[in-house]
């Protein structure tokens, strides 16, 4: 696979055997008392446990 | 507290955004309101670190209790 | 060089003693995926990687791990300071005390000591990150299944915290990852 091929394919291009995270972007951020409480400043990497159930589910 | 896991949060999505120059300033913001509140909280509590990196103007504070272990939140 | 700030990460309660749950913690800091083993296996690893993001990422990493390791001994020397004898030997620490009274050591759950064995630094700087990656899955899940196992709401707390910090460390060693292999591409065709 030439440099050029891989440019062109850009982001849109995947290689077998190979993880990939996704790239995060930089949005917004919460404030200091909330960042610390939660456990990081950054909405989008905020995972609460234990996840909240669907409404009418048991939780398992 | 709070302000420096702020700061540190930034910190490391900086090391692998190194370009993200609107993360870079909120982190310079961050660093200088802590650097304020550490003179604060080292002017009633003593020293926050070693090696010379904290004044310890009247008397060798480092080695108060309580220690962080010890603490009551 | 390192410097230590005389403070916690974040702040750590406890609501009396509780032996028990303080031997399901002290896990997190003797086994091989606690929190030091992962933070000498990231100081370990910056020495051999390639890209300078990644040196400064896994210094950062493994400094934080160190002061969360201090949490982790923080919650264990509360929980079991104030407890009595009995409270100990019903929690089956009977044996640790013998060795130990309530002081920290480094143990697993089946109580062997922390080994160097624990640390994984293969040199290869994708296959490090990869390791890294499923190391911090790996405190991620033991922190679930010690909040599950908590009775006290203030350690949750705590460990909902450090949890947290695990899934934000996945996400920068997976930049890293990303990072590493598009540089090792590059000098592979432009040399």
């Amino acid at each position: 696979m030439s440099p050029e091929e891989i440019k062109a394919q850009g982001m849109g291009y995947y290689r077998l055997a190979r993880a990939y995270v996704p790239w995060q972007q930089y949005t917004q951020r919460w404030g200091l008392e909330e960042g610390l409480k939660k456990g990081t400043i950054f909405p989008e990497l905020y995972r609460p446990y234990p996840p909240k159930p669907d409404r009418g589910e048991e939780n398992v | 507290m709070a302000l420096e896991f702020t700061c540190l949060d930034l910190n490391l999505y900086l090391d692998t955004h190194p370009e993200d120059y609107r993360a870079l300033s909120d982190f310079n913001q961050c660093a200088q309101q802590l650097a304020q509140a550490k003179k604060e909280y080292e002017s009633l509590y003593g020293p926050l670190l070693n090696y010379g990196q904290s004044p310890s103007p009247n008397a060798w504070r480092w080695v108060e209790d309580p220690w962080p272990w010890e603490t009551i939140f | 060089m390192w410097v230590y700030e005389k403070k916690l990460q974040y702040p750590v309660r406890v609501n009396g003693p509780n032996p028990w749950l303080a031997k399901m913690i002290l896990t997190q800091y003797g086994e091989p995926d606690g929190e030091l083993a992962a933070s000498l296996k990231y100081l370990t690893q910056r020495y051999t990687m390639p890209l300078s993001q990644a040196k400064a990422l896994l210094t950062d990493i493994g400094t934080e791990e160190l002061a969360h390791m201090e949490i982790i001994a923080a919650l264990v020397y509360n929980l079991i300071k104030d407890a009595s004898l009995e409270e100990i030997k019903r929690a089956g620490l009977d044996g640790y005390f013998t060795d130990h009274d309530r002081a920290l050591y480094f143990v697993n759950a089946s109580g062997a000591p922390w080994t160097a064995a624990y640390i994984q630094s293969k040199g290869d700087p994708i296959t490090d990150l990869y390791e890294n990656m499923a190391a911090e899955e790996k405190a991620r899940s033991t922190y679930e299944y010690l909040i599950q196992l908590s009775d006290d709401p203030d350690v949750t707390d705590t460990l909902k915290f450090l949890r947290e910090r695990e899934i934000v460390h996945f996400q920068r060693f997976g930049e890293a990852l990303k990072l590493t292999y598009d540089y090792l591409e590059r000098k592979k065709y432009f040399y």
